[in-house]
């Protein structure tokens, strides 16, 4: 009983000095490498609920834009990245990326089902101001190839997460479920829009 | 016992107590050993990735056929330029254009269209010219520069053969779909570092580093 409670003791010791490494080595800078990409847009609240709508509200409209959108979304993106890095100024970046979240939550709570190329340019806008926001960002990275890897996968990963639940539009009970998220997406954008969040 | 099973034991015993010393002399990944850390190398040099996973999405997305006939052209491709190595010092290719390449095929794999079978086996054996130049091992013996030949050879062969068999066999059009998405985050992250490339040496500023084996992209 000893020597297991000497064990644990060495055991918790061990997982101590590795949590300690661990802060030491992310203290560089939290625009790092793959890992400080792949978090940025998850950690950032208001990046994830719109990464998420726009698979939920590509998931409501029906093919092909469930498939189209994911595919777009990261090359727009990329677009408005290259903006940010160019010094290109945009007006109102962070109220842009938390006013996307308002307006798409809104289309998925809504159900709102526009022509293809309406619901495309709206995303689009969108996709460039999260890319500028992005690409501000990352000439202060350690490895911007890394960084900018990071942060596409995570963005495309958000979208199939929304995607894959905008799949329960299938039944009834889940159109509701996912408009009553839509509408909870909706809320969060207009607390970091009303500086609540 | 017989003298042969002797003389194995003996070679593989002084083989083991000899590699590690050779490994960590010049291991692009500390700790792992020549052959191990350029065997990883394809995956480790964030540049290279992309090339590779965008290569093997293009001749994948293209069908069995074309996979079949450009995986060996890739192969010759990379093969060449290493040997090409041991014969005339090299300094590697700028990242920018490993990433140029990579967009290139990224976009050809998101466009989804076919395109003919000498362009692809053109682009294939680029890709594995251009990783082969920049994987040159760091001058150090003869036993060492011959193992990670080896382990840059079949790292970046079985990546691409994994990846390419794999996308060859996905017909389901949400499975397409899926390749072209992988290609999308390819060819996007890319676009956002070569804007950094371009705009750092538009402002004379300081940028990445000369050649992308330089680069190590975890944290």
């Amino acid at each position: 009983m000893t020597l297991s409670l000497r064990s644990c003791l060495i055991f918790a010791l061990l997982l101590t000095a590795q949590i300690s490494a661990a802060h030491a080595h992310s203290s560089e800078g939290i625009a790092g490498g793959l890992a400080s990409g792949f978090l940025h847009p998850i950690l950032g609240f208001d990046h994830l609920v719109a990464m998420v709508a726009v698979g939920l509200w590509g998931a409501f409209l029906g093919m092909p834009a469930i498939w189209i959108l994911p595919v777009v979304f990261p090359l727009v993106m990329a677009a408005g990245g290259a903006l940010g890095i160019a010094g290109v100024p945009l007006p109102a970046v962070e109220t842009w990326v938390a006013g996307s979240a308002v307006a798409l939550g809104l289309c998925v709570a809504l159900a709102l089902r526009p022509p293809l190329w309406v619901a495309a340019v709206l995303v689009g806008v969108f996709a460039i101001f999260h890319g500028h926001a992005h690409g501000t960002e990352l000439p202060t990275a350690a490895n911007p190839l890394s960084y900018a890897l990071g942060f596409v996968v995570a963005t495309g990963l958000l979208h199939l997460c929304g995607v894959a639940l905008g799949m329960l539009s299938r039944y009834e009970l889940g159109t509701y479920a996912i408009r009553a998220g839509g509408a909870v997406i909706a809320t969060v954008g207009l607390a970091f829009l009303a500086g609540y969040a | 016992m017989k003298p042969v099973v002797w003389l194995m034991r003996g070679a593989i015993g002084a083989s083991l107590s000899v590699l590690p010393t050779a490994a960590y002399a010049h291991s692009p990944v500390t700790g792992l050993g020549t052959f191990y850390g350029y065997l990883l190398h394809p995956v480790s040099v964030p540049s290279h990735a992309l090339l590779v996973i965008g290569t093997a999405l293009m001749l994948g997305q293209q069908g069995r056929e074309i996979a079949n006939r450009g995986l060996p052209v890739f192969g010759c491709g990379l093969i060449t330029a290493l040997g090409l190595s041991r014969l005339v010092p090299a300094q590697g290719v700028a990242e920018h254009i490993l990433l140029v390449m990579a967009l290139m095929i990224a976009s050809l794999v998101v466009l989804d269209r076919r395109i003919p079978a000498l362009l692809a086996m053109v682009l294939a054996a680029a890709a594995g010219l251009a990783i082969g130049h920049d994987s040159i091992p760091v001058a150090g013996s003869d036993t060492g520069s011959l193992l990670a030949l080896a382990g840059v050879t079949l790292g970046a062969l079985y990546l691409t053969l994994v990846i390419a068999g794999l996308s060859s066999g996905l017909a389901k059009t949400w499975q397409r779909v899926g390749i072209r998405i992988a290609a999308s985050w390819v060819a996007a992250a890319c676009l956002l570092v070569l804007s950094l490339t371009f705009a750092s040496s538009s402002k004379h500023v300081a940028s990445a580093p000369e050649t992308s084996s330089e680069v190590i992209w975890l944290c």
